[in-house]
Order: C-alpha cells, then structure tokens, then sequence
C-alpha cells in the first residue's frame, strides 16, 4: 500500500537538490520495490528551451530525483540523514518527442532493480497525459 | 537563449576537440548543492548535444542513449575536453563521446554513446 503523496515542502526534507533545480514537487512511496513522483512544469522552470519544450535532459534530472527521493525517504525512515546523490550511469534510455511545455504534470514511476550499499539500480517510466515520454535505466550513488 | 546554455563556453574547437569552459558563476550551483557545487550529471548529456547541434548546424535532441557512463566529478570552473564521433545517416545522428580534464587526457569524466535527431 502505497502512503500518502509527500508535496514540496516535505520533498526538500528527502532530496538534497535546491532551486533552481529542483524537479520534483510529489513523491509516494509504494514498498521497497516501487515509487511514483509528480512534477508540474512551471514557467521558469530551468530546462525549458526556446521552443517552449523541455529539454529531455530535464526528464533525466526529474527521474534521478525520484530515484533521490526513494533513499531519502528510506534513510529518513531509518534516522539517517539524507545525503548527496550522483548518477553512475544511464542505460537503455528511449526518448519520444514531442517534450512537454509548461503547464504540463510528469508521472513517474520507478521500479527498484536493486539496492546493495550505497548503489541503487533503478528502471524508470516518465508520463504525460498518459503518453510515455521516456523510459531508462539509471544507477546511482549516494 | 535558455539559462543553461550559461553553464559553460566554447573556448575552441576544432576537428580533434572542443575545449569547453564551466561558469562557475551560473546559477544551477546554488542549488546542486548547497554549500558543495557539481554539475548535475544531466547537464553534460546538456553540454554535449549543444556542441553536437552546433557541428550539425541545426538543434538536435536525444532519441536514444545507449550508455553513458559517469567516471568522475564536473566542479565549476573546470575545463574539459570533448572529442566526438559524429555520423550522420538519413536525419539520425549517431554520437560516440567522451569528456575530460583539458589537460590531462587520461583523467576521464564521462563517455557516452547515444542517437540524436
């Protein structure tokens, strides 16, 4: 059972990332194995480019917040601080334009393919509308 | 211009490489992260399809990435070198890359393979 969607402000307590980037406004945690975030787009967002588009790379940045999200709020759960994050690799990434605009709400959800120490291996999804706009695998170190 | 085209300048390039220059004074730092600033790793993909799309001569996006694999840390300030394999097949453009210190060749930062369009 999935617990309550966490906004913003509960957010900055899981993630290291600030403004200007910060590209994750809700997260819920379904179980060990599986979690979903939300962004709505805004218009100063950092990532939107000149078409009005944003930028893919600006997905990759949501999806390794997500994934940031996930072992913050296991390591709050378990009365550890919540520490800085890096990717180690992006495999398997299928992108399909067109790229949201401002206004726009992302969906993700990931599956957690394994965590062993400090690396986590995720598979993530990124919606909008219900159209999938992304798919990769990530790893990460924290 | 988009803000993150900020983040860093053209220093020279030439067939070989592209020498490129982080702003250590670009906003992105206040953020990642507070206190200890990184390129976020997404910003690289960033840095290298604007100098893929300025060799192309049109603005090019990711269809696909293959790999890309992140070896070390990009500070602000730093000066890397990118050294690209670019061809071109029917509006696809398949790119082999890699980025290091400026300087020392073998201090390697990331290496990616990916499609763009």
């Amino acid at each position: 059972m999935s617990t309550p969607a966490c906004n913003t402000n509960d957010i900055i307590s899981l993630i290291p990332q600030r403004p200007p980037i910060l590209m994750v406004d809700g997260f819920s945690f379904e179980d060990e194995q599986n979690c979903n975030s939300t962004l709505t787009i805004s218009g100063d967002n950092m990532f939107l480019e000149e078409s009005g588009r944003l930028a893919e790379e600006g997905i990759l940045e949501h999806i390794a917040q997500t994934a940031a999200a996930y072992v913050g709020y296991l390591r709050k759960q378990a009365g550890k601080e919540v520490n800085m994050g890096y990717i180690g690799d992006i495999k398997r990434c299928v992108v399909n334009h067109p790229m949201p605009m401002a206004g726009d709400t992302l969906t993700t959800h990931l599956t957690i393919m394994s965590q062993v120490g400090n690396i986590t291996m995720v598979a993530a999804e990124t919606a909008v509308n219900g159209q999938t706009l992304m798919t990769c695998r990530m790893k990460l170190a924290n | 211009m988009s803000q993150i085209s900020t983040l860093f300048d053209i220093i020279e390039a030439n067939q070989e490489a592209v020498l490129l220059k982080m702003n250590e004074n670009h906003p992105v730092y206040q953020g990642h992260f507070p206190g200890n600033p990184i390129t976020p790793g997404v910003l690289s993909l960033r840095m290298i399809r604007e100098c893929v799309s300025r060799e192309i001569g049109r603005p090019l996006h990711y269809a696909a990435i293959k790999n890309c694999r992140y070896v070390a840390l990009i500070r602000p300030g730093d000066t890397l070198r990118l050294q690209r394999q670019i061809t071109e097949n029917e509006g696809s453009v398949t790119v082999k890359a890699t980025l290091t210190d400026a300087n020392n060749p073998d201090d390697l930062r990331l290496q990616l393979e990916a499609e763009m369009r």
